[in-house]
């Protein structure tokens, strides 16, 4: 069943170049309890989407949004800040990606970890401090008995980030969206975290939508996988059916330049650049790039189906299937 | 903490003796002297040394400084030559006028400024930014005499609302010490207005750029809450700073606004001392600002050691 719908959404930004178009009709489904890949290079509208569907988008500002983000049967979009505060935290959670600046500098880490809860439910002093204790405990830092009434410039970057784990769990959410959590972490700690976070979903049922630009993490953690390219979802597919038969271009382009342990391949980086979203363009937006591309490409691919489990957003893609 | 604001102190000491050292060659910079201003216009030459010997006057000015000196590390401050009053009993006497002014003031321009500046930056490029900007640009170019003048003739000599200047002591009259002050501080406190308003509002939007700020969004805090105890308690950091600087302006600026409302504060007592020449009353005077300076400097740091666990002494 699905927990939360993503219908054609749209974001742009009014800048001083003119109107950018981060997000351009992405359509993704998480079921509950699963947890779904978001990959895509740098600046293909990763953050912004996840930022939608918190509603924490500057809309009074720079930003236009449109489409649906269905929540259980409600449009999020269609809500009122006080309705998002409400949703905020008890049904949907999320963490970034920069565990430096994720934490107030100047309030302890067991406050921050237990103030979503704190203002929901009337928790007592007490209470509250022993509910954190257990999320830090949960979360994995040690000690947390002791550390729960530090503050966040005590801590290395991997604690920091558990900590925000711990703030974003501790409201028991339905849907956790991680935006990137382990890309700022060496990679020992960023396999120690992703463990953690695996086990926390398994005892939880949170389903997550793990955003990231690794392969290789989608490949750990997740169940399924949504490839996004210049604001769109070019395929979807679970883990094992993209890593196995990947259509889109772009997709196999990006598995080529991923490196894949105790294999000693060559990678390739992909040539030329996205667009950068201020010249909107009706085509396949991998067009330019795409060593496949051809006349047809110039108009829009629609997502089709591969398998029930599996879609694709490419013209040529039956034609460039593997045998 | 308790060693650090030792520290702190001892620190202070090398400071005041420059203070000291400067309050008491500067007054001596403007011409005539104590004997001079006390005599008038008619006097001869040796009724005036005479009087100068009386007063030690006549003594090559180190010796004469050593004097002040040690007679104010013993804890007396002298007593003016000119009013005959104990220098430390005129600063007392005036001092409360001066603190209330100066506190009226800083309250004004905070309980003004910071729910502007906070309101303009979440709101930013908005509506009310927008006016926040116009409003702090217009309170740092208008210069307090002319507010405080323009402020006279409208709301107290037009409308009759405020008296135009004086003062009545809180224990006598507690609404009319407020109503005698309220102008006062009005003048006062509008270019800190301007400035704490700006700088408020500045702090807030580097604060509210952070990934914390985010975070706190997205556990589901009430707007209220990310607001104050997340944005705004990052950003008293360095609006305490420039608060501190505000004060010491403050002290300052209180000279002219004092003479300007006829209040007899600090200000005003500091411009009498220098017509009469009173050097020990001025020197005083000036040694008590410095101190005060230090003391409002030394408890900024110590605010900062509270507001900001990162710091540590
Ligand atoms: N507040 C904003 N105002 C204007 N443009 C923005 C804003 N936020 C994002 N963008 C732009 O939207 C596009 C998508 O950005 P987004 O942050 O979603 O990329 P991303 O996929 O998360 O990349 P990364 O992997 O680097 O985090 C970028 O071109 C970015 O510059
Ligand atoms: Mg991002």
């Amino acid at each position: 069943m699905a927990l939360l719908t993503i219908d054609n959404l749209h974001v742009r930004f009014r800048t001083p170049a003119g109107l950018l178009h981060a997000v351009n009709g992405v359509n993704l489904q998480v079921d509950r309890g699963e947890i779904v890949g978001l990959v895509g290079e740098s600046g293909c509208g990763k953050s912004v989407t996840a930022r939608a569907i918190m509603r924490l988008l500057p809309e009074h500002r720079s930003a236009q949004v449109s489409g649906r983000v269905v929540w259980r049967d409600e449009d999020l979009l269609a809500k009122s800040e006080t309705d998002m505060v409400r949703l905020r935290g008890a049904d949907l959670a999320m963490i970034f990606q920069d565990p430096l600046s994720a934490l107030n500098p100047v309030m302890r880490i067991g406050d921050q970890v237990i103030e979503g809860p704190r203002q929901r439910e009337k928790l007592s002093r007490q209470r509250a401090r022993a509910r954190a204790i257990e999320w830090l405990d949960h979360v994995g830092i040690p000690d947390a008995a002791a550390r729960v009434d530090q503050y966040p410039h005590t801590f290395s970057g991997g604690m920091r980030q558990r900590v925000v784990m711990a703030t974003a769990l501790s409201g028991s959410p339905d849907l956790l969206i991680a935006d990137e959590p382990t890309t700022a972490l060496d990679v020992t700690i960023q396999a120690q975290l992703l463990e953690r976070l695996r086990t926390l979903q398994a005892e939880t049922g949170t389903a997550i939508l793990f955003i990231t630009h690794d392969l290789a993490v989608v490949a750990q953690l997740c169940h399924r996988v949504a490839v996004m390219y210049a604001g769109r979802i070019v395929e979807q597919a679970t883990v094992a059916e993209l890593f196995a038969h990947p259509r889109h271009p772009y997709t196999r382009a990006l598995l080529n330049s991923t490196p894949v342990p105790g294999q000693r391949e060559r990678l390739e980086p992909i040539p030329g650049a996205p667009p950068d979203g201020l010249h909107p363009f009706s085509g396949c937006p991998f067009a330019d790039r795409c060593p496949h591309a051809i006349p047809a490409c110039d108009l829009p691919p629609p997502l089709e189906d591969v398998t029930s489990t599996h879609r694709v957003a490419c013209h040529r893609h039956e034609e460039l299937a593997d045998p | 903490m308790w060693r650090y604001t030792l520290k702190r102190l001892g620190m202070a000491v090398p400071v005041l003796f420059g203070i000291s050292i400067i309050a008491f060659f500067s007054v001596r910079w403007v011409p005539g002297d104590t004997i001079t201003a006390m005599l008038g216009a008619q006097y001869t030459e040796e009724q005036a040394e005479r009087l100068r010997e009386q007063y030690g006057l006549d003594q090559p000015v180190v010796v004469q400084y050593g004097r002040w000196l040690s007679q104010i590390l013993r804890g007396d401050w002298g007593t003016s030559v000119y009013t005959r009053q104990p220098v430390i009993e005129a600063i007392a006497e005036r001092l409360p006028v001066t603190l209330q002014l100066v506190a009226m003031s800083l309250a004004m321009a905070i309980a003004l400024a910071l729910p502007l500046g906070v309101w303009a930056a979440v709101r930013r490029r908005g509506p009310v930014d927008a006016s926040v900007t116009v409003l702090g640009l217009l309170g740092l170019s208008v210069p307090g005499f002319w507010l405080g003048t323009l402020l006279i003739l409208g709301l107290s000599l037009q409308l009759g609302w405020f008296p135009s200047g004086g003062f009545i002591r809180w224990s006598v009259d507690p609404w009319a010490n407020l109503h005698h002050l309220f102008l006062p501080a009005l003048t006062l406190g509008g270019a800190v207005a301007a400035v704490l308003l700006r700088m408020t509002r500045a702090a807030m939007l580097d604060v509210l750029d952070e990934e914390y700020i985010d975070l706190a969004r997205a556990k589901g805090l009430s707007p209220r809450r990310w607001i104050i105890r997340h944005a705004l308690r990052n950003a008293l950091i360095p609006i305490i700073t420039v608060t501190g600087i505000q004060a010491g302006y403050l002290l300052g600026g209180s000279v002219v606004i004092e003479q300007i409302f006829s209040l007899p504060g600090i200000g005003m007592l500091s411009l009498q001392a220098i017509n009469n020449r009173d050097y020990l009353l001025l020197q005083g005077v000036i040694l008590f600002i410095g101190t005060t300076f230090v003391v409002i400097n030394l408890v900024i740091d110590l605010i900062y050691t509270w507001l900001d666990p990162r710091i540590t002494y």
